[in-house]
Parts: structure tokens; C-alpha cells; sequence
């Protein structure tokens, strides 16, 4: 059981940890660079070759994909296939048993007679988009602000860190319920306050990554042709940053779907008639009594959302760090 | 590669690990238990502990403190009011008085005490304790119950700290005289219902000359040490349990539970569970829980109309919503929303339709005169298009470059009110009304309804909302002046900003002439021209519903509770069978 | 080292203050108050009443006037009464913090009692099913919804099979003492609270250990010959450990903030439930007492760790 390390070229650099706001610590290592110099070709396979191997990740990003394709088909099926929209109510069907005959009931309907399916798919859209929007706040600024720390250091890197460091003081979950509980925000001010939880976890790793990166030959060699530090960061080492960019990007979007069902639970988060899975799943527990099948569909959706994108995310990552996935013959 | 065992470490996790679950799978749920009495066919036993689940936890324990209903239910059973009221009609009964009287003029009460009755603690209950009580409230800086005590001659020059007591209460062996101010019909029940504090304990935090000092920091206000009530307080976990012991003192028969516990929960879900597992012995649940409990057998299920209601304001003093202020336009709302639906479906039947402000249940309602508004779609169309409206692009009317359009809040949180606006979003919708649903926490929606102001009439009390649906829930009296007078726009809970001078005069009349002829008369004419006037579409009353373990004998509830005994107005009768 | 534990310090104290400032501004500023909630539905009070309470709760004067004053009594202190309770707010935030801690501290010895061998034996294993299955359980734990987790195991074994209790903490009636009871109690929010913990230490102690198990001096170790299970007990655990005694450090502070939904749904009277409460209602003084003692034992927490960190690995103390 020999350890691979078939990479030739620079050697490793200190592996740095993330703490996350949890007390979670996560472990990423350094980017490879590939394709330093021409001759020396890497003998491994690209990224996205490597996820293809997986089934598992095949699976995950399918799901994300289907998922996601019939958010935004949502008006489109609604209207042609179901017949009815999200917020159309029939009192009469209210509690409805899933019906095969009728597209609009085959998964039931909640207490106001409305399309639990519809709802679902509609759901599907504002609960992805507020997880991506979280995660493209989170990531915009954790990158910019980290990458700015990294490569600039000095002043700029002590200012980063003492913003950071005050910002992880807080606690960041209370502050949210606070925020959610007072102010009893939109779903964009939701988006931006979920997204600015957790930026200096992303900082301040995309800072430490920078930092080792910045010291690279083809940085050196770059700064040497006198590029401009714009064009040192958007081009050597934004690409290097990019995988583990994504890595953070799949389990953040999956933390903050997990965050808004978590708050939509509460009362809070987005409101009704809006579906979000999260006011889904309150609304499918306060009628269990009498509907106990609406509960699977929001939790179920969740779940499965959440779980392909923190595959994926793993899947990437093994992908990136040869140790961490399964061995190889060297 | 050779076989490798689970290391030592990961077996001796999993022995821990199943060792865990092990003892704590065999300490199986357990109910309440409590020593089984003695078996007798209907005769009451002694002993039995009664649990009482509930959604929110109490917050102080003392009747001039609290504001909420939770509190109230668990000071009820500490301390005893003057009178009692009958559940089933609201008729007074003597308490701790056992006989009282209003003088014609409704300017004075005089109570008769019950003689031989006694704190917990064997100090005689007298009329001092009542006086007591008066100024407590009235030195008080936190309660928000000055009013029902601030028209006695005396009590707001005690109040202020101009005198040493309240002139107006005398005490005269075991009568207890009040004089007021003025002519005020409510004041037999508010004063006789209100819980009654002991002198000898909270005396010492108060002085006759010395105006700042007060009950409000008193420990005894979370941890009663004595009562008249037929439990007295004995531990109090927060948001967990309150914990009362019988009082053996209790003057009034019984009780014959040994224990009385209070449990909360966080939604009503799990007091449903609560419910069925037998955690908990009785409580108000909602109409969606009904079903699944009605299939445990160890229930009994009560259902009861109680007073109070849930309605849609229409704010008459809205800049840019003037179409409020026209009395057809209000009238064909009420056309347009088919109330009688949404009882069915998200009331499960479980309600009734209101029509004025006076409840069903009261002695001052009078069906005959009230007018009703069936659902007709049509009707509704017809009297909007009589006043001018004309149906625009969109099938919303149109008027003069105005929109039937509106915003409608209601508070999150309340599923039956946040129900109902999306129902009323779509019914409105489709004759032509566009609604704009809002929900919002109940603190901003309660600021936003009662304090923040609109920016047209806001100099005469108009408020920042243009429709939002609420609810009353109502007492024993019918006085309904702080609601509809016309005085109560800038500063009370006259929050549409209606103004009728029938109704005023009608108020007025049934809180000053108390006699029962004219006040019935007062509240008919006023509830006539609620009901014509829609100044409200008046929605529906939700029935209480009640679970109860079958074991509980004595249990009769009824729709006048008073905010502090509901269906535990009797308690001290409650008895289990073996 | 110590002009290092000096300065952080300082720093932590500033950082509070500045905590305490934001929070008491943005429950001010939000709609509503305590006040009218507690009037919202009673009786007519006269405008001079409304005003004379308001005065008497402290919530009449301008901001920073009640902050100062807030201050003031804090650093005594005093951390003041509570709106809706009437009563001290130490009083409350002692009833309700030992329940959080019991919880979240079981739960997190739970998590690492279950996690640190999985993780271990994930990357011994690596590669072979053991090491997929534990890995995709693992994901899944982190994925699942706590609240949906713990509504099930709620409606599963509490309501259906009667296994073990609806919520709370103690069976009305049981004694104090009695663990059995307790327990029964603990199982169902224990386990759903530590679930995520156990996907987290798994997944950190299989990247540790496989870290670990690459350095040279294992290999070194492997080739001289000592059983393979001395090496990895001996070695990779020791060293897989390291980090994750400094990690428990930043932990310290979820103890106490521990999880509100997971208190929600098994109606635990804990530090979160009191929060949310006293945030729907307003009460400051609640929620400021909160704030300032998760944040001190946060920042003290992110010391203990930084310090502990330091002396180990000389490495980091200067960044």
C-alpha cells in the first residue's frame, strides 16, 4: 500500500487548514499546477475526466442538473403539463391524496387544495436560487478580498485579517436569527446576509492559498515579464484558485439551501405563499395529521439536493489532491 | 494483505454506543405517574396529578404584572377573584365575595366577603387584601392594567403619590365599598375578576407616602409564596414546567389533585404528540390536529365557541385608498369573500360566521338585527360597478386613474390568518379587487397598525397599512368603547379610523347606563350599524378545542372563561377515576 | 508569548464591545417594541400610563442613552431584568445554559466517540467499500436537514413505537436523579444534534490519518518493521489527534450557542429557545446578555485555541 506520488516538480507546500464557523476544520491542499513548462506533461487526468470515472458523481451532478433544469422549466410545465400554478388554491381539494389521474395532484395537495408538485418545482427554483445567491455573495467577496490579502500582504493582508477575525467573533448563526427575527427580510436581503455569514472562512483560505501560489515559479516568471498585478491574479492565479473555488462553491451552496430550509422551519426565511422546501417542509408538519405524505417531498428534496452537491464537492476535491481519493498505480 | 480485526478502539465504541442506547431503550417513555386512588364508582377521590400542556410559558405570576394569556391561566389557580363567572353564560358568581351589588347610579360596588376564608398560609383573606391589590396597581409603573382601576375616587391622586391610600375603598368589617368617579358598567366584572394579592406579602414593597416605590422588582411575582387559589406555586423551570401543590387551605371545596403541572411546548405539533401520548393530559389544540387526536381513545374532546373574532380592517384614513371610506365598497367586499369556505376548509368546521363586534355567546347579542352578506361574486361586481368603478385591462376595476388595489397584511406565524389572506387574495382577485398579500412578525404589524402613521391622515390618528386581518379576543362585558369610539382613533384601538355618531352614542350609553334593559338596547342598536357599516369585513369566530385524558372527571368547560380560569375554572372539582 | 496572549486579549475586549454596540443597535432599530406588545389587545390606557411605562422599562430614551446605561449596568454586573419576564436575566440565562451545555456537550463527545474511529478506519481502509460507505455516510449526515432529522425520530419513535419520550428534558413526576429517565430523554436530540459532528470528524480524521500515514516517518516506522497496527495506533493517531484538540478550542462557544432548532423540535428548554423568544419579542436585555456571553467565550474560545496552536506548532504563532 505505497503512497502515490507521481508528480514530479515542486515539492509541497504546508498543507493549511480552514476553520469553518462551526468549529469545522477542513483540509485542502495545494493546488497542482499543471502544464508548467511544455515538456513536462501531467500524467494525470484532468478534472473533469476523473468525476466522469465516478458513477457516484455522475449521479450528483445529474440530479443538480435535472433539478435545476426543471426550476427554471417551472412556468413552462406549470403551465402545459400541470395546468395549474403555484398559488391556486381549491379549497375543495384541500388535502388532496396523490392522484395518478390527474397530473396536478400526483403528489397531492397541501391545505389550501394547491399543487404540492407544482409547489415542489417552483420551490426547487427559489431554494437554488438563494443557495447559489448565498454562495456568489460568500465566494465574491471571500475571493476578491482574499486574493486581494494574499498577494498584496502587508497592510492589506493585516486589515483582512483583523476584519475577518471580528467578523468570526460574532456569532454568525445567532446574528443571522436576529436579523431574520427582527427585520423579517426578502428573500434578496436574505441572500445577502446568508452570503455575508460565512465570507471569512473563504477569505481568509483563498488568502492562505494565494499566499503559497504568489511564491511559484510562474508567478516569479510572469513578474518578471512585467505584468501588471491585475493580470498576474486574473491570469495564473485565479485559474490555479479556480478548483478549490468550486469545491468551497458546491458545499456552500449545499450549507445554504441546509441554512434557509433551517430558518424557513423556524418561521422565518422566506415567507408563504412564496414556496421555498424549507416552508414546504413547516407546512407539511403542521398538517401531519392529516397529510402525512406532503412531508417526504420537500425533506426528501433537500436532501438529495444537498447530498449531490456535497458529493460533488468531495468528488472535486479528491479529484485535485491525490491522496485523499482512492489509490493509483503509480 | 492479511486481515485486519477492527481495532480495539472501534469495538470498545461500539460496545459504549450500544450500551447507551441499551439503558436508555429500557427506561421506556413514562407517563405521569401518580399514586392510583382509591377505586369508587362517582365518588371523587383525592389524589392524581393533572398535566397541562400549552405553546408558550408564563411570564409572571402576579394579575397586576401580567399581559398574556399563559400567565393568566397559571395565577388563576394562585389567586382568587372577587367573582366567577359562569362558563356557559357568563352570569357572575361569588367567590371570595358572596354577595355584591352596583348601586342604580353604577357609581358604587359593594362586596360582600366570604367569611372563613384564608391564605395558604391561614392569614384571613379581607377586604385590606382588595384595597391591597387597587394600589399595587395603581403605584405600579409596568402594568398595563391602570385602567380598570383608575376610576375609583382616589386612586389617581394615590397613583401620582398625593395621597397615602385610595379614598374611594373603604373596608368595613367583611364589606368592601368602591366608589367611582363616574358611571362605568364594566367596572363589577373587570374589578371582580381581577386576581386578588395578598397585603401581608407584597405590603413591604410598598409605602403610603413614598410614590416610587412599588411591586415591580418583587420576587414574589415569579415565585407566589401564598394564595387563595386551590393550588399554591412550588417550582418554576423556564420554558419547561410550573409546578403547583394542592393548597390545603382552599376555601372553597376541594381540590382533590394532589399536583397541577404546566408544560410547555414549542408548536403545536408536538403538544399534539403530547397529547397522544399521555405526556400531557390536556390542551388547546388547532382544527388541523383534531382528526388524528379523535382516534385516541384515552380523549375526550370538547368544542366550544368562545369570544372573541377574526376580521379584515379596512383603514378609513389611508391616503390613496379613499374607496375604504365608501360604506358600498365595504359592503361588497364582505360580498365578495366567501367566509363560509374557508370555516369548512381551514377551520374544518371548526368556527362560525360574526357578523358585528359582539360575540355570539354574550347576553348582549341579538341575532335578528344583523345584517348578512352571503357570498355572491356577482352582487359584489354589481355594487362596484354602481359607484363608478369600471373593469380596466387587467380585469381590476378602475376609477378616475385609481385602481381597486390594496395591500393586506396579517401576522406570520398565525396559520388561520395567513390562510385566510391567501384566500382572500384570490376570491378578491376574481371580482376584480387586487390584493396584495403581506405577512409580517406580529411586533411590526402590531406597530404598524397601532402606532406608525399614514402619511395623509395621520394628524387624525389614520395609520401606515391599508387592510390587515386581526382578531379580538373578547372578555365577559360587551363594552366595546376602546374598539369603535370614536375618541379611541388617535390614541386607542379604534385602528380604522371609523367614526359614527349611532355607534358612539351607543357605546357610551352601554358603559354608563347599567342597567341590563339599556344596555341591551345600546348594543343592539350598535351592532346593527357595525353590521351595515362593514367598518370590518367580520370574519369568524374559532371555536376553542379542547382535549382532555378521559381519566379527568369535573371537566366542563365552556365559552366564558375568564382570560384567567378557561376551561380550569373548576379544577379544584377535577377528580381522577381509577 | 505573553505580549502575544496580551495583545489578543485586548483585542478580544475591544472586538466584545463592538459586538455589543451592533447588536444593541439593530435590536433598537427594528420594528416593534416591547412595550406595545405587552398592550397590544388590553384595556384603554391613557397616553400619560403608556408613557410612564415606557420610562419604567428604560425604553423611552435615545439609543445611545440606553446602551451607556445598558453598559454600565453590564460591566457591574448587572444584566438587568428581563421585558417579558420580569426577571433578572442572569437568573434566566443560568436556568437555561447548563440544559444547552448537557446537550451540546454530549452530543459532542458523541461525535468524536463516533467519528475519530469511523475516520480512522476510513483511511486505513482506503479505497475499499468500507472507506466509500463511510465516506457517502458521512456526506449524507451532513446533509440531512437536522429539523426534518429530528421531526422524524420524533414522530418515529416517540409518537408511533413509544420508545422514548415527545420533547423535553424529564418526565413529569420522575425524580431528579433518575438517569434512565434523563436519558431516554437525551437520545433523540443527542443524536440528531451530533450527526453533523460525526460527519465532520470522520471525514477530518480520514484526511488527517491519511496525511498522517503518508510522512515519512511512518514509512520509516512501516519499514523497520513494526506491525501495521502499532504504526497506526501509535503513530497516525497521535498525530491525527494533534489538531483536533486545538479544533475543540473553537468549539467551545457552539456548546453554548448550541442548536435552536434541534430544541425547537424536541421542546429542550435550552440557551436557544430563550434567544429566539426574546428575539420575537423584543426583549433586549435577554438578547444582550445572550450576545455577550457567546461572544466572550467565542473570542475566549479563538484564543485558547490560537495560544494551544502556537505553542505546538511554532510555525503559526506569527501570522
Amino acid at each position: 500500500m505505497a503512497v502515490n506520488n507521481p508528480l514530479h516538480g515542486a515539492p509541497e507546500s504546508v498543507p493549511l487548514h480552514l476553520r469553518g464557523g462551526a468549529g469545522q476544520v477542513v483540509r485542502f491542499p495545494v493546488a497542482r499546477v499543471q502544464g508548467r513548462a511544455p515538456e513536462i506533461r501531467d500524467r494525470r487526468p484532468s478534472v473533469v475526466a476523473q468525476l466522469r470515472r465516478s458513477p457516484l458523481t455522475v449521479v450528483a451532478v445529474s440530479v443538480l442538473l435535472t433539478l435545476g433544469l426543471l426550476g427554471l422549466a417551472a412556468d413552462w410545465l406549470s403551465a402545459s403539463v400541470f395546468g395549474v400554478g403555484p398559488t391556486e388554491q381549491n379549497l375543495r381539494a384541500a388535502y388532496a391524496r396523490p392522484d395518478l389521474a390527474n397530473p396536478a395532484l400526483w403528489l397531492g395537495a397541501d391545505e389550501l387544495g394547491r399543487s404540492q408538485i407544482v409547489r415542489l418545482l417552483y420551490a426547487a427554483r427559489i431554494s437554488l436560487a438563494v443557495g447559489l445567491g448565498a454562495a456568489a455573495v460568500n465566494l465574491t467577496v471571500g475571493v476578491l478580498l482574499g486574493l486581494a490579502a494574499g498577494y498584496y500582504r502587508g497592510p492589506v493582508d493585516d486589515a483582512l485579517q483583523w476584519l475577518a477575525s471580528t467578523f468570526r467573533s460574532v456569532p454568525s448563526l445567532f446574528l443571522l436569527l436576529l436579523v431574520a427575527v427582527l427585520f423579517q427580510p426578502g428573500p434578496w436581503v436574505l441572500v445577502c446576509v446568508l452570503g455575508l455569514i460565512s465570507w471569512p472562512g473563504t477569505a481568509l483560505f483563498v488568502r492562505g492559498q494565494t499566499l503559497s501560489l504568489r511564491e511559484r515559479e510562474f508567478v516569479n516568471a510572469a513578474r518578471a515579464t512585467g505584468a501588471s498585478d491585475w493580470r498576474l491574479m486574473r491570469r495564473h492565479l485565479l485559474p490555479n484558485l479556480l478548483p478549490l473555488v468550486v469545491t468551497l462553491a458546491a458545499i456552500d451552496v449545499g450549507a445554504m439551501i441546509l441554512t434557509e430550509s433551517s430558518l424557513s422551519f423556524l418561521g422565518l426565511g422566506i415567507m408563504p405563499p412564496t414556496a421555498s422546501w424549507g416552508n414546504m417542509l413547516t407546512n407539511a408538519v403542521g398538517a401531519l395529521g392529516r397529510a402525512p405524505w406532503l412531508v417526504w417531498g420537500p425533506g426528501t428534496l433537500i436532501f438529495v439536493t444537498v447530498l449531490s452537491l456535497y458529493l460533488l464537492g468531495d468528488a472535486v476535491r479528491d479529484a485535485i489532491d491525490p491522496r485523499l481519493g482512492a489509490p493509483r498505480r503509480p | 494483505m492479511p486481515h485486519r480485526r477492527t481495532g480495539p478502539l472501534v469495538r470498545m465504541v461500539v460496545i459504549l454506543m450500544a450500551g447507551l442506547l441499551l439503558i436508555a431503550g429500557c427506561a421506556p417513555a413514562r407517563n405521569a405517574t401518580s399514586p392510583a386512588p382509591e377505586a369508587s364508582d362517582n365518588e371523587p377521590v383525592a389524589g392524581g396529578r393533572l398535566v397541562v400542556g400549552a405553546i408558550a410559558d408564563a411570564k409572571v405570576l402576579n394579575p397586576v404584572l401580567s399581559s398574556d394569556v399563559p400567565s393568566a391561566e397559571v395565577w388563576g389557580r394562585v389567586y382568587e377573584s372577587l367573582i366567577k363567572v359562569d362558563p356557559q353564560t357568563g352570569a357572575p358568581t361569588p367567590r371570595l365575595a358572596e354577595r355584591y351589588e352596583v348601586a342604580p347610579d353604577g357609581q358604587r360596588l359593594t362586596f360582600w366577603l366570604r367569611p372563613g376564608v384564608t391564605w395558604s398560609d391561614g392569614t384571613p383573606f379581607t377586604g385590606d387584601d382588595v384595597k391591597a391589590t387597587a394600589e399595587a396597581v395603581m403605584r405600579s409603573k409596568k402594568t398595563v392594567r391602570k385602567s380598570i382601576f383608575q376610576d375609583i375616587v382616589g386612586a389617581r391622586a394615590y397613583g401620582e403619590g398625593k395621597a397615602s391610600t385610595i379614598e374611594g375603598i373603604s373596608v368595613q368589617d367583611n364589606v368592601v365599598t368602591i366608589r367611582l368617579e363616574k358611571a362605568f358598567c364594566p367596572a363589577i366584572t373587570e374589578i371582580g375578576l381581577f386576581g386578588m394579592i395578598p397585603r401581608h406579602v407584597f405590603g413591604k414593597y410598598m409605602d403610603g407616602q413614598d410614590a416610587s416605590k412599588n411591586i415591580d422588582e418583587a420576587e414574589e411575582n415569579n415565585a407566589p409564596t401564598v394564595g387563595t387559589g386551590p393550588f399554591i406555586f412550588s417550582e418554576w423551570r423556564p420554558n419547561d414546567r410550573i409546578i403547583m401543590k394542592k393548597n390545603e387551605r382552599f376555601a372553597f371545596g376541594g381540590p382533590y389533585l394532589d399536583e397541577w403541572v404546566y408544560k410547555v411546548h414549542p408548536d403545536t405539533t408536538t403538544l399534539a404528540a403530547a397529547l397522544k401520548t399521555g405526556e400531557i393530559d390536556a390542551a388547546r389544540v388547532e382544527p388541523k390536529d383534531v382528526e388524528g387526536l379523535q382516534q385516541s381513545d384515552h380523549l375526550a374532546y370538547f368544542s366550544y365557541l368562545a369570544p372573541g373574532y377574526t376580521y379584515i380592517a379596512w383603514n378609513q384614513l389611508r391616503g390613496g385608498k379613499e374607496f375604504f371610506q365608501n360604506a358600498n365598497i365595504r359592503r361588497a367586499l364582505a360580498h365578495g369573500l366567501d367566509t363560509q369556505a374557508v370555516i369548512d376548509s381551514v377551520l374544518l368546521g371548526q368556527g362560525q360566521k360574526v357578523y358585528a363586534h359582539t360575540p355570539p355567546v354574550s347576553w348582549a347579542y341579538e341575532r335578528s338585527a344583523l345584517v348578512e352578506y352571503p357570498y355572491d361574486p356577482a352582487r359584489a361586481r354589481q355594487m362596484i360597478e354602481a359607484e363608478g368603478w369600471k373593469p380596466g385591462a387587467d380585469g381590476i376595476y378602475e376609477k378616475d386613474g385609481q385602481r381597486l388595489a390594496f395591500t393586506m397584511y396579517t401576522n406570520s406565524g398565525n396559520k388561520i390568518r395567513e390562510t385566510l389572506l391567501q384566500v382572500a387574495t384570490e376570491q378578491y382577485r376574481q371580482i376584480g379587487v387586487e390584493v396584495t398579500p403581506r405577512t409580517e412578525a406580529f411586533e411590526a404589524l402590531n406597530e404598524r397598525v397601532g402606532k406608525s402613521k399614514d402619511a395623509v391622515y395621520g394628524e387624525r390618528g389614520g395609520h401606515d397599512y391599508d387592510a390587515a386581518i386581526l382578531g379580538w379576543s373578547q372578555g365577559v362585558d360587551p363594552d366595546a368603547y376602546g374598539v369603535w369610539h370614536s375618541s379611541q382613533i388617535r390614541s386607542g384601538q379604534n385602528q380604522v379610523g371609523y367614526q359614527n355618531e349611532v355607534v358612539d352614542r351607543a357605546v357610551e350609553t352601554g358603559r354608563t347606563s347599567c342597567a341590563r334593559e339599556d344596555r341591551l338596547a345600546a348594543y343592539k342598536a350598535f351592532n346593527t350599524q357595525l353590521s351595515q357599516d362593514q367598518p370590518y369585513n367580520f370574519g369568524f369566530a374559532v371555536n376553542t378545542l379542547l382535549f382532555v385524558n378521559k381519566k379527568f372527571q369535573g371537566v366542563a368547560p365552556g365559552p366564558f372563561p375568564n382570560v384567567q380560569n378557561g376551561y380550569l375554572w373548576n379544577v379544584e372539582q377535577w377528580w381522577v377515576k381509577p | 508569548m505573553t505580549r502575544f496572549i496580551l495583545r489578543r486579549l485586548i483585542q478580544a475586549v475591544l472586538t466584545l464591545f463592538g459586538i455589543t454596540i451592533l447588536t444593541f443597535t439593530l435590536v433598537r432599530l427594528a420594528p416593534g417594541d416591547p412595550v406595545s406588545l405587552m398592550v397590544a389587545g388590553t384595556a384603554e390606557m391613557t397616553a400619560a400610563d403608556l408613557a410612564a411605562v415606557r420610562v419604567a422599562y428604560g425604553v423611552d430614551e435615545p439609543i445611545p442613552q440606553q446602551y451607556l446605561r445598558w453598559l454600565g449596568r453590564m460591566l457591574s454586573g448587572d444584566l438587568g431584568q428581563s421585558l417579558l419576564y420580569k426577571r433578572p436575566v442572569a437568573q434566566m440565562i443560568g436556568a437555561t445554559l447548563p440544559n444547552t451545555l448537557q446537550l451540546s456537550g454530549l452530543a459532542l463527545l458523541v461525535a468524536l466517540l463516533v467519528g475519530v474511529p469511523l475516520g480512522t478506519l476510513a483511511a486505513l481502509r482506503r479505497g475499499s467499500v468500507v472507506d466509500q460507505a463511510i465516506r457517502i455516510l458521512s456526506v449524507a449526515g451532513h446533509a440531512i436537514p437536522p429539523f426534518w432529522l429530528g421531526l422524524l425520530f420524533v414522530l418515529t419513535f416517540a409518537v408511533q413505537l413509544r420508545f422514548f419520550p415527545v420533547g423535553g428534558m424529564l418526565t413529569i413526576g420522575a425524580h431528579d436523579w433518575d438517569l434512565g429517565d434523563r436519558l431516554a430523554h437525551l437520545v433523540g436530540p443527542v443524536l440528531t444534534l451530533s450527526l453533523a459532528g460525526i460527519a465532520n470528524y470522520t471525514r477530518y480524521l480520514r484526511t488527517e490519518v491519511l496525511d498522517v500515514l503518508a510522512q515519512d516517518y511512518v514509512r520509516t516506522a512501516r519499514a523497520k518493521g513494526l506491525h501495521a497496527r502499532t504504526v497506526a495506533l501509535a503513530h497516525v493517531l497521535r498525530n491525527a489527534l494533534l489538531p483536533v484538540i486545538t479544533a475543540l478550542g473553537g468549539i467551545l462557544a457552539t456548546l453554548v450557542s448550541g442548536s435552536l432548532v434541534v430544541e425547537h423540535v424536541f421542546a429542550w428548554p435550552g440557551m436557544g429557545r430563550l434567544t429566539f423568544e426574546a428575539a420575537r419579542a423584543k426583549d433586549y436585555p435577554v438578547i444582550m446578555g445572550v450576545v455577550v456571553l457567546t461572544s466572550a467565550l467565542l473570542l475566549l474560545s479563538y484564543l485558547i485555541r490560537d495560544v494551544v496552536y502556537g505553542v505546538v506548532d511554532p510555525r503559526v504563532s506569527r501570522t
